[in-house]
Formats: structure tokens, sequence, C-alpha cells
């Protein structure tokens, strides 16, 4: 794994990385990844995963809390408002 | 009637409570006391609670009218990444440095029902991810055994605060040995819940997959508490499983335990001594020990860091900087993203972001996730096979003792061997416990070490049983 990848991960991840991370995430990240690399050719054919035949459990979306019981609380948890809504930065 | 904290259990607490013997104003002070005198040096708590003289008022009302149980006026420690309305629940990271939890986590809930009262926030790693506190934007715990070595991690703070006396139990998340570990580190029994046994509703994700909420306490009958009190499905946590499901009829005189043959070779000498004379005082109660070859149990490591980073990468995404937690403003949407990102995570939760993300990228799921679940899935084969026969899987529960500070901390993969005894329990979602097994001399200090019992799917009664008769040897 070199700086270009590293880079380019990060990106894909929506992070920047400090001059001391883009000198040693490559080789820690590559140890890593060598580690988990001695299980990739053991053999697992005949094994069935289970994980894609888990169903999803699903409850009645009854009783809603009443309007506004939470606004409060979660308004103040936001970093900016204006109003009742939520601030960002445009999109478009 | 004098109350020494060093061996006060939840039993004996709750005995003098209800007696009248001291009130819970009193216990509460008493541990608040220590707090005062050791959090400075120790960092074990990050914050206290605000509400803990209500809680108090709350507890002892529950004694005068004759509704207190075996956990009422209990002081309790809580990781911070569970959380509590109205209390600081930041994970020890910097991105969310100033959140307060809007509800409450259905396990703080139900201990609060019982009148527990919960003193503050205990430090770990970031968002859970480590094994000795060092990741903590806020500063390293203590061991409180010797002071230059780490409590173990995540849930360092938890296990800590109950070694010290600064809390009679804690709460903790185990995702690959996060309770275990520094329950071993520290010297206190630490359980790591079958998977939907708890919920995890209120508790800050780390690994979806492999997250549990778990007791730490002074002994397995503490644990059995805590344990009985949280544990149960849940509405708001799909994943927990039917009430109906436990099976509580395990409790034997004598079990038949499995070790796992040639997977010891990497315990440090001393500790591995000390697991041998714990092998041998089990044998000589009657309990029959074999050694088993287990060669899935070696995937463990490799898979869990394929598995949980890939979890971590989706589950951090959420930290936007937009609607709680700290924001850094850029000039675009996506700056502001990306700036608050990066200043809000510290090293490990970026290499985990990012090994996640490169497992999940196009052209290596295949190769790394698929595996990965295909050998999950192989190891659990394995392991019912092996539970056919044997009650438990039985290993020191780390390698070595609690370690310096910055002994691990530079490279990544040394910390990650920390849980190599640890992680299968959460692959495979069955209940593991750590026991202290004795102590290790490290330059002049003795140092705790634990030993686990993993146990089957939803047994987690039969481990503290073992647990339990182990304490009693």
């Amino acid at each position: 794994m070199d700086t270009k990848q590293i880079l380019h991960l990060a990106k894909l991840a929506r992070l920047e990385l400090t001059d001391q991370e883009i000198e040693t995430f490559p080789g820690q990240l590559a140890n890593v990844l060598d580690f988990v690399r001695q299980v990739e050719d053991i053999d697992v054919s005949g094994v069935e995963t289970r994980d894609f035949t888990i169903v999803n459990i699903m409850r009645e979306d009854e009783n809603p809390f009443e309007t506004g019981e939470h606004r409060e609380a979660i308004l103040d948890a936001m970093p900016e408002t204006k109003d009742e809504y939520l601030k960002t930065k445009k999109i478009l | 009637m004098s109350i020494t904290l060093q061996t006060l259990t939840i039993t004996e607490a709750h005995k003098a409570l209800l007696a009248g013997d001291i009130t819970v104003r009193a216990l509460v002070d008493m541990y608040l006391a220590v707090i005062e005198e050791k959090n400075e040096e120790l960092n074990v708590y990050l914050t206290l609670h605000t509400d803990i003289d209500d809680q108090v008022e709350r507890a002892q009302q529950m004694f005068t009218n004759g509704t207190a149980t075996e956990l009422t006026g209990i002081p309790c420690a809580l990781k911070a990444n569970l959380m509590r309305k109205g209390q600081v629940a930041n994970a020890s990271s910097r991105i969310l440095e100033n959140y307060q939890a809007t509800y409450t986590a259905t396990v703080v809930q139900k201990l609060e029902d019982q009148g527990v009262v919960f003193l503050g926030a205990t430090n770990m790693d970031e968002f859970a991810m480590g094994s000795s506190t060092e990741n903590s934007a806020y500063g390293a715990t203590k061991n409180p055994h010797d002071v230059t070595r780490v409590p173990g991690g995540s849930s360092g703070g938890s296990a800590a605060a109950v070694s010290a006396d600064m809390a009679l139990c804690a709460l903790g998340t185990d995702t690959g040995g996060s309770i275990r570990q520094p329950a071993a580190l520290c010297g206190n029994v630490g359980l790591k819940t079958t998977y939907g046994g708890v919920s995890r509703y209120g508790a800050i994700a780390m690994g979806s997959s492999l997250d549990q909420i778990g007791p730490f306490a002074k002994n397995a009958v503490d644990a059995r508490i805590i344990w009985n009190a949280i544990r149960g499905q849940d509405e708001h946590d799909m994943t927990t499983i039917s009430n109906d499901y436990w099976d509580t009829t395990v409790n034997k005189d004598v079990y038949s335990i499995a070790i796992p043959e040639g997977f010891l070779d990497g315990v440090e000498p001393a500790v591995l001594e000390v697991f041998n004379t714990a092998v041998l005082k089990l044998e000589q109660a009657g309990h029959s020990i074999n050694r088993v070859p287990m060669p899935s149990l070696t995937y463990g490591l490799p898979v869990y860091y394929v598995v949980m980073p890939a979890e971590v990468s989706s589950n951090l995404a959420r930290y936007d900087g937009i609607r709680y937690g700290k924001q850094v403003l850029g000039d675009t949407l996506l700056d502001t993203y990306v700036k608050t990102k990066s200043q809000g995570f510290g090293a490990e939760s970026k290499r985990r972001i990012m090994l996640g993300t490169y497992v999940l990228s196009a052209g290596y799921a295949d190769k790394f996730y698929t595996q990965a679940l295909a050998l999950k899935e192989k190891m659990k084969q394995d392991l019912e096979e092996v539970y056919k026969t044997y009650d438990f899987v039985l290993t020191p529960t780390t390698p070595t003792a609690a370690f310096k500070f910055g002994e691990k901390s530079s490279d990544p993969l040394q910390m990650y061997l920390e849980d190599i005894f640890t992680v299968s329990a959460n692959i495979v979602g069955v209940p593991a416990i750590s026991v202290p097994m004795g102590t290790v001399n490290l330059d002049g200090s003795d140092m705790p070490v634990g030993m686990q019992f993993m146990g089957r799917h939803s047994e987690d009664l039969a481990v503290l049983d073992i647990a339990e008769k182990f304490e009693n040897l």
C-alpha cells in the first residue's frame, strides 16, 4: 500500500490525513492487511453463509410519539439551527 | 458496621442497606470520596453525572417504601458510549465532545428502574477501538495496580473504576474483548453476553454484528445480578432474542472443558504458569479438562479485522458534523464533512474507517468480506461440534498481563493481538466470561491476569456458574 492509495482511500472515506498519518498509515494498514490475508486461501467451499438468509424483524409502527415531543432535545444537539430548522451549507 | 470498599460486593452492600446499617447517601459518598482522591491520577471518569443527589434520594425512597431490589442504591460506573438522557456520552471522541444523550439506553433504564445510582461516564478507547484506552481523546486511564501500565481496553475506565473502588460495578461494551480484556488486566470479572441477549438500544455502535453490553463486577455472583437485570428482548433492538430462549437449566456440579491445543503458544510464560495452576485446580475439583485441536479459532482475529472495520466504516459515517456533535465549518457541505471528521476522529478511528472502506471496495469485497463471512460460518460450525462434547472452551483471557503505556501503541497489529483469545466469542455470538486467575509479578507489581470460559449460545448462566465455582476453589 503506497501513499497514493492511502490518499485515495482517505478521499473515499471523506478524511483528510495529517502529514504524520500520511507517513505511518501505509505501513500500518499494509501490516494489518497482510495479517488478514493469511485466511484468504482457506477453503470454504461447502460452507453456506447463513448471514444472507437471516431475516429482518419488523414491528408495527404504532403509537407514534406526540409531534414535537423530542423536538427540543434534537434541536439542542444540532451545531447550527435557524428557527426550528437544521442549518447546513447549500448543496448545489 | 464498618464497610470496607475493597472487599464489598453487591450482595453485601444490599444486606447493609436493607438492614439500615448504611444509607444510600453514605455508601455513594464513600465512592465519591475515592473518586475525588484518585480520579486526577487514574483518569477513570470523564465526567460525573449531574443528578447523583436525585438518584440517591430515589434509591433511599425505595428502601423506605419496600420496593428496593438487590441493586437499589448500588453505585455503578457507565462506559462513555452508553447513553443516559442529559448526561455526557462522548465515546471518548472529540467528534462527540459536548454531546449529551437525548435518550436513555435500555440497559441503563432497566438498572435505573431498580434504583442503581450511576456515578459518571468512564474513559475508553475512542468509539471502543483499542485495548489500552490510549486511543481516548481525553488521555489514557491508568491501571490501579500500577499506574505505569494500561488498564486494558476499550472499557478500561469501567474496569479500573471497579478495581480502584470508584464504583461497586460498571457497564461496558465488548466488540472483540473490550469487557473481558480490561477485566482481566484490572483484576475483576467481566462478562460478554450472548449476542442478542442484552439490548444495545442506546449504545453508540461500533461493529453491530459483534457489539454486546455487559457487566464488570467484583465476582461472578454480582455479575449475575447485573446480567439478570439488563437482559431481555427489547422492541427497540430487533437483534434481541426472545426471553423464552434462555436455557436456565444448565448448571452442573462438574463440567467438561476443552482447551484449544496449540492455540496458547503465544502466551507469555508467566501467564501460562498461572493458567496451568488454575487448570490443575479445576481438575482437582472434578471438572474434566481435555486438550482439543480447534484450528478454526486461529481464523478469529483475521476475520475480526475484516468484519469489524467494515462495520466501523459504516457506523462511523453518521458523524458528519451536521445533526449533532462537533462541527468544523468548511466552505461547502462536503468540506464541512471532511473537516469535521478529520479533526474529530483520532488516528485509530481513521485507520479502521479506511480499512473498512478498503475491504468493502469494489474488487476487494469478495476477497475479504465474503471470505470472512464464510469463515465466520465455519467457525460457528466447528465450535458447535466442540460444544457437543464440551461445556466450555478455556483459555487465558489475554496473552500478557497489563503492558506499559506506549509499548504497543505505535504498532497497531501488536495491539490487535491482545484480543486473540477474546474475538472468537464475538464472531460466533456466544457468551464468555473473564475471571481473575492470579497475578504475575512485573517489575515489582503484582498484576492480575484472567482466564476465559467461552460457553454455548444462550448459556450465559453456565459461564457465570463455572466462574463462581472457580472463584470458590
